[in-house]
């Protein structure tokens, strides 16, 4: 199995990349121009690059370094999957926190189209990400500091919390406004929007069953049991169906309890 | 008439038609038997501990397994019963089948039902009803007889050989006449003569003589042709052998074991007929050997021959070998030497009976056919018990030829009331009190059933009422076999149980059933008196029963003596010396077994000279705190492992100052136990098996609460406290020990109070416990998940912050939970919100109807908040009442962990399994200690209690994974009986009715749990617990084999637990010091102790849940779901093994963006086309390196290492 070095393959470039000096062998990232119908406008078509197969320890820094070879890099975003539609997102909250891990899909978006075409250019040879100025924490030091990171301090989160419900009361209160305006009032069509705010609620699943039940029973209570005699012989016929049925189901167990050869003794 | 003629050409039609369809059943079924997965288990070798990649490269088609079992079951359902019991409903399917085949079946099946009934359906239907415990049971019992029939063609060849035998006999040479003392003659015949004593005369001679007759006896006579039974045949050696006075002194014995001996010699040379011939003595019987034979040609490996010698009944006078006389005269008559001997007697007197004793038998019993068939279950139900070497099959045959003779039985009962009529009997038997008879007559027997008491424990006599068939019998072997038999009419009366499988089916044996097991050999050398009847253990056996039951006292419910098998040895070599070893089970009485202190009577009492004699030194006088002055033996305990073993000391005591019998046993009670001892800690004694810890975190725990409850003025009240973690139920392997210091305080980092592990000192792992938190309900609750997230966090700062002004508690909020630690415990406190599970499942149909649907996300929640906290409390309430519990499931967990497997499924689906084996113990009672219910009724006789102790409850554990039909039943947990019979079946036909999708075989159904599926959704999957079920069966045999085996004193008991690493396609060697949970490495070399410190209160927070492994884990496991699997011991695992998963390694693909992750470019298959993406082997096994910088010490796939240089 042998590999040749930075070509292409259906469109994509090559880069062979180590983690640091002293590894022998490491892994390739593909990349290409970004080009897909309806892209979200954070990643536009034209400027953003697509690279693929990136490493579990790859950070978003290095990839930002490697690419500002051809120019200026606005940003770049990790994404598990291929998802040139969504919107990049760069929410910084306790509540979100999207670390992508293991191997990703990385959108880098260049400043200048001029500096994509540029990096569609270029030769690559074995970049080394992890290097003694640079170095890429991994395994113990990482999780140490994942271990320090994973305190949240109150204060803050209290101020964010604080933020949010503000945020969040103004919108119920919003809706709630606009479903008092609509209610009793006629769309376009006349039709009117039953709220659970108007007077007769809103249709839920156990009101549903509740009408239902009613309605059966009210059936069942008409009716005479036992009565007719073709009634007796269905009853009969039933206890019988019943016992045989039993008995076919039985049948089947020791069928499956014979094909798993419980029967055998020694 | 036309009607009817058409009706004559539909049945003959039908005829056709049903052989066609019966056929094809037949192959079905016979396909699904050499595709079963039991079959490669058969294959599997001894430590079968290999090769196991096989399932896991087809985990995705799993379910579609599941589904095209339960099809094929149902196809061969349909028509493989026997013909003539299911001839009604046969006839219906062919009808079917003739109309239209391609119609659905629901509508078939359904017209079938409805069909009016024949009179001889009706007939069968009833006489299940009333004849047998339940259609189940009958089917089982046809099911068990046909597949253990023997086929007609087997048993001509059977008959053939005899036959062929009989002449063979016939053309022996006789020998010339030697002197008895003499075997030059044999051993130039290459035969060792197999019985030799001292006592007979060496004038004698002995010369072999035309046997009188060669014939069938014991079942094979009988007509209970069948698999796994030996066929036993008579030589009876002619009169003409014998003098008068032979059988004096052995000398019947030596010219018997003589006659065997040159049989032997001429049998062996006939390799038309004999592939090999062995002696064997009789279970506790070491006087008379009999030939076991191995035939040679289609019956090998099929058939063993058994051949009996034996004397003509006219060798003697019976009365001469009364138990009163004495037969083995010596000279030098000391008083013993003028005793009676019995046993020796019987020996002979058994015998001269044989022959006849087999005519009465086969004359009471062939042509009884549901007898007969009843014995063959029998046979199967002593063997599952390892009964019948103790009690052997020929005294229950005679049972049931007393029980009808003394119309008791009657052949025209159903199998099912016959074999109830002979449990039944038997358990309300007596015979070590009131001995039975065979003897039909009147007048004065020549041995009274009285006189015969005087000499024997136990007394069944012979039809003549000369011999005792249970002359061997102990007291013990007895007791248990009767108890066995109060079990099974237990189990039959048992109402809602399917008892066929616990009787029949699974096997029991003797480790399993008894909570301590006593292995003694070389008994009678050391225990027996009477020097002369050596070759017998009963004496022995009662003796040693006598002195263990009273020193155990009310300690003990049960003991039984089991006589292990001496097993064949060549014809070439001398009988082995010293064979004889007995086995004695204990069943223990809980809570008095565990009592540190056996108190005797007063001081004044005139018994209490005799409680000294007894206990010698150990005896001393005590002051108790009622002010009571007496005996008392103490035996100290410091922990619950040290009490489980207080009767161990007891029985130690007793072999070693009473009976003297210092070096020669050994006790099984805890050998496993060690598993979850931590040995490097400095004073491993006082940490025990870690009950004591685990009730430490609960005190913490308690405190917490109260602190909790105590608090004021939040915005909402704090409703509940519920503990979820495992630690909280008892079943956390182990519980964590703050104790336990986590390394040098100087080499950990700190950030404000936080402590910070460090990359060059990693800290002892200390694991937080989880609480779940209820609030009072309020209707303040914003209807908005990501709200309520919001509102909860909130809360959680209230609560840290008040907890830590109150109570001076460190905590840290989080945005999900907050942290408290108390007492150096780690809680991770989590607010329940039961709207959560609402609010995640609530979705809005277009129509407007707001509905609410189970998702994978809400089932998961309402798991967590709902399932959990109950199955805790109830398991809580399990082990208070059973004690043995935290301990088994511990050890299960343990094991399954050992074999890197515990990952791969839910923790608590084992905890459930190994409740299971508590409350409700199926196949496993106790002898009830109340003295008036015994008596009252038979139900209440017996204690359906659990197994006393761990590792006997492990053991069943492993037997329960290994023999229980996960794929078709569910597993019933009723937890305080709260599910009823009837939800148990709806419950039960629920799940069969989606097993095709249910993901994984386990369903496991408590009273909280209906859907049995809460803990089992996705995992285990199909490969991972065959692989379990294969491993727990290896596992158990090896472990039956090393404890039950010869060499006991040097075993390994942890090789069951050290997983095989050639299965492994990759291994990741850890650095120790970097794995947080090194502490409980099995075996690891104990350099340095670990000394435990004092807990004192501080500000910092400990360094909690940090393991960097399952740190290293998630990432991987993450970044290689598509190319590999990870397994890892998580309780000290020092390595992890990885399988690649076969579709991502065999062939390169082609190159797709959703598949390029982790892989790289090679050639194109094709000269000239795309090139193609095969994993980076190099790069992936690098990657292993660089992401467990620090942890990794190296990589290593087949040949190629790859060591710490990143």
């Amino acid at each position: 199995m042998e590999t040749e070095k930075s070509n292409s393959v259906q469109g994509f470039r090559c880069i062979e990349t180590r983690f640091s000096d002293k590894c022998t062998a490491g892994h390739t990232l593909f990349y290409k121009e970004h080009a897909v119908r309806n892209s979200h406008p954070s990643k536009p078509v034209g400027k953003t690059l697509f690279v693929l197969n990136v490493p579990p320890y790859f950070k978003e820094k290095s990839i930002q370094e490697l690419f500002s070879v051809a120019g200026k890099v606005m940003s770049v975003c990790f994404e598990e999957k291929p998802s040139g539609t969504k919107e990049m997102i760069n929410q910084k909250s306790f509540f979100f926190q999207n670390h992508v891990k293991g191997f990703k899909v990385a959108y880098v978006v260049y400043n200048n189209a001029s500096s994509l075409k540029e990096a569609m250019k270029l030769e690559w040879g074995t970049i080394v990400i992890s290097t003694e100025e640079k170095p890429i924490k991994t395994g113990l030091e990482k999780w140490i500091l994942e271990y320090e990171k994973s305190f949240v301090n109150p204060k803050a989160l209290q101020e964010e919390i604080d933020r949010y419900m503000e945020e969040f009361d103004k919108r119920k209160e919003r809706e709630e406004k606009e479903e008092k305006l609509k209610e009793g009032q006629p769309d376009d069509d006349g039709w009117i929007t039953v709220t659970k705010h108007s007077k007769h609620a809103a249709r839920t699943e156990t009101m549903e069953k509740k009408v239902m039940e009613k309605e059966k029973q009210k059936q069942k209570d008409k009716k005479l049991i036992n009565f007719y005699s073709f009634q007796m012989r269905e009853t009969k016929m039933e206890h019988l169906t019943q016992l045989r049925r039993k008995f076919e189901d039985d049948k089947k167990r020791i069928a499956t309890m014979r094909a798993a050869r419980k029967f055998k003794p020694y | 008439m036309a009607l009817k003629r058409r009706k004559v050409n539909e049945t003959g039609g039908t005829l056709g038609k049903k052989k066609t369809t019966f056929k094809k059943a037949k192959k079905t079924v016979e396909k699904v038997i050499v595709d079963s997965p039991e079959e490669d288990f058969e294959d599997e070798d001894d430590n079968g501990f290999d090769d196991s990649e096989d399932g896991f490269d087809d985990m995705e088609e799993i379910p579609l397994e599941i589904t095209e079992a339960v099809l094929t079951a149902k196809k061969s359902s349909n028509s493989t019963s026997k013909p003539h019991q299911t001839k009604p409903i046969k006839n219906k399917k062919e009808k079917f089948d003739e109309k239209d085949a391609s119609k659905p079946e629901k509508a078939q099946t359904k017209k079938n039902f409805q069909k009016p009934p024949t009179s001889q359906e009706m007939n069968a239907l009833r006489e299940t009803e009333n004849l047998f415990h339940s259609n189940l049971f009958k089917l089982q019992v046809e099911e068990m007889l046909t597949e253990i029939s023997m086929k007609t063609k087997r048993k001509k060849e059977i008959e053939d050989w005899i036959n062929q035998l009989q002449e063979t006999i016939g053309k022996i040479p006789e020998s010339g006449s030697h002197s008895i003392s003499d075997t030059t003659w044999l051993n130039k015949l290459n035969v060792e003569c197999p019985f030799e004593s001292n006592s007979y005369d060496s004038a004698k001679t002995f010369q072999y003589l035309k046997p009188q007759k060669v014939i069938p006896i014991g079942s094979w006579a009988i007509g209970l042709f069948g698999k796994g039974v030996s066929v036993d045949i008579l030589i009876e050696i002619p009169r003409e052998s014998f003098e008068r006075d032979d059988y004096l002194n052995y000398t019947y014995h030596r010219k018997r074991a003589l006659y065997l001996a040159y049989l032997a010699a001429h049998l062996k040379k006939t390799s038309a007929l004999v592939q090999d011939v062995l002696f064997e003595s009789l279970p506790g019987d070491l006087s008379r050997p009999i030939l076991l034979v191995h035939p040679s040609g289609k019956l090998n490996q099929r058939v063993i021959f058994r051949i009996y010698a034996s004397a003509s009944a006219d060798l003697v006078a019976v009365e001469k070998l009364l138990p009163d006389r004495n037969c083995i005269l010596e000279t030098g008559a000391t008083k013993l030497d003028s005793m009676p001997t019995p046993l020796y007697n019987v020996s002979v007197l058994a015998d001269m009976r044989m022959s006849k004793i087999n005519q009465h038998a086969s004359e009471v019993l062939s042509s009884k056919k549901n007898i007969l068939d009843t014995c063959f279950l029998l046979r199967i139900w002593l063997r599952h018990r390892q009964l019948d070497e103790s009690v052997g099959m020929f005294v229950l045959t005679q049972f049931v030829v007393y029980l009808v003779d003394t119309k008791k039985l009657f052949p025209n009962m159903s199998i099912y009331q016959i074999v109830r009529t002979v449990w039944l009997q038997l358990s309300r038997s007596n015979w070590s009190k009131e001995g039975i008879t065979l003897r039909q007559q009147s007048g004065t027997p020549p041995l009274s059933v009285a006189d015969a008491h005087a000499s024997f424990p136990i007394v069944f006599l012979d039809a003549t009422s000369t011999l005792n068939l249970c002359a061997h019998l102990s007291q013990a072997a007895y007791e248990w076999l009767r108890w066995e038999s109060t079990l099974a009419v237990g189990l039959l009366n048992k109402k809602g149980v399917n008892s066929f499988a616990a009787l029949f089916i699974t096997p029991k044996p003797f480790l399993l059933t008894f909570d301590n097991i006593v292995m003694i050999d070389d008994v009678q050398n050391k225990m027996q008196k009477d020097k002369r009847q050596l070759y017998w253990p009963a004496e022995a056996a009662e003796k040693i029963h006598q002195c263990l039951a009273r020193g155990l006292g009310d300690r003990l419910r049960l003991a039984a003596c089991r006589t292990l098998p001496v097993g064949s040895w060549s014809i070439a070599t001398q009988p082995p010396k010293n064979s004889l070893k007995l086995a004695f089970g204990l069943c223990l009485n809980s809570p008095a077994a565990w009592e540190v202190m056996n108190k005797g009577p007063a001081a004044d009492d005139p018994e209490s000279a005799e409680f000294r004699a007894f206990w010698g030194e150990k005896s001393e006088l005590r002051r108790f705190q009622d002010g009571f002055i007496c005996e008392a033996v103490h035996w100290p305990a410091k922990n619950w492992a040290e009490r489980r073993l207080i009767c161990r000391q007891i029985v130690s005591y007793l072999l070693e100052k009473r009976l003297n019998l210092a070096n020669n046993y050994v006790y099984i009670a805890d050998q496993l136990e060690s598993a979850l001892i931590i040995p490097k800690l400095e004073d491993p004694v006082s940490y025990g098996t870690g009950e004591e810890a685990t009730m430490k975190a609960l005190e913490a725990f308690d405190e917490l609460m109260k602190n909790l409850r105590s608090l004021e003025d939040l915005p909402l009240s704090i409703a509940q406290v519920q503990g979820v973690a495992a630690t909280f139920r008892h079943t956390e392997p182990f519980p964590p020990l703050p104790e336990i210091p986590q390394g040098r305080l100087s080499l950990f980092g700190r950030s404000g109070d936080n402590m910070l592990p460090a990359v060059e000192a990693t800290p002892m792992y200390l694991p937080s416990l989880s609480v779940l938190l209820t609030l009072q309900t309020s209707g303040k609750w914003p209807d908005d998940l990501e709200a309520v997230r919001r509102i909860k966090a909130a809360f959680y700062i209230q609560l840290a912050e008040k907890l830590r002004v109150l109570f001076d508690l460190v905590t840290r909020v989080f945005i999900d939970h907050i942290i408290v630690e108390r007492k150096g415990y780690i809680f991770k406190l989590v607010i329940a919100y039961h709207r959560d599970v609402a609010l995640l499942k609530r979705f809005v149909e277009p129509n407007g109807i707001v509905k609410y649907r189970d998702n994978p996300e809400s089932l998961q929640l309402q798991r967590d908040q709902e399932i959990t906290p109950r199955l805790t409390a109830a398991l809580r309430a399990l082990h208070a009442e059973q004690p043995a519990y935290s301990g088994a499931v511990r050890l299960a967990k343990r094991w399954i962990a050992s074999h890197m497997l515990l990952e791969y499924l839910e923790e608590e689906a084992v905890e459930m399994i190994v409740a299971s084996l508590f409350v409700d113990s199926t196949m496993y009672g106790l002898p009830s200690t109340e003295e008036s219910s015994a008596k009252s009724s038979l139900h209440d006789a017996i204690d359906w209690v659990g197994p006393l102790t761990p590792q006997v409850a492990f053991f069943r554990f492993l037997q329960l994974v290994s023999c229980y039909d996960w794929t078709s039943q569910p597993l019933i947990i009723n937890f305080n009986n709260d599910l009823t019979p009837e939800e148990i079946q709806n419950t039960e036909t629920a799940i069969a009715a989606q097993r095709a999708q249910l993901k994984s075989p386990l369903a496991l159904v408590t009273p909280y749990d209906p859907s049995g599926v809460a803990f089992t959704r996705s995992t285990p999957l199909l490969p991972v617990w065959s692989r379990l079920m294969v491993l727990a069966q290896e596992s158990l045999k090896l472990m039956e084999r090393q404890l039950m085996g010869s060499d006991m004193k040097t075993v390994d008991v942890f090789q069951a637990f050290r997983p095989p690493l050639d299965a492994y396609n990759c291994v990741i060697h850890l650095t120790r010091g970097a794995v947080a949970r090194r502490l409980y490495t099995l075996d690891c070399p104990s350099d340095k102790k670990v000394k435990l410190h004092e807990q004192r209160p501080k500000k910092t927070l400990s360094i909690y849940d940090y393991e960097p492994v399952d740190r290293l884990l998630q990432e991987l496991r993450l970044a290689y779901s598509d190319k590999a699997r990870f397994f890892y011991d998580k309780y000290g695992g020092l390595l992890i093994g990885v399988m690649w998963i076969d579709k991502a390694w065999s062939t390169p693909s082609e190159f797709k963006v959703s598949h390029v992750n982790g892989s790289m470019l090679v050639a194109p298959s094709v000269a000239g086309g795309e090139k193609r993406l095969a994993p980076n082997l190099e790069a992936i096994c690098q990657d292993f390196l660089i992401m467990g910088k620090g942890l990794v010490e190296s990589v290593q796939c087949g040949t190629l290492v790859w060591q710490d240089s990143v």
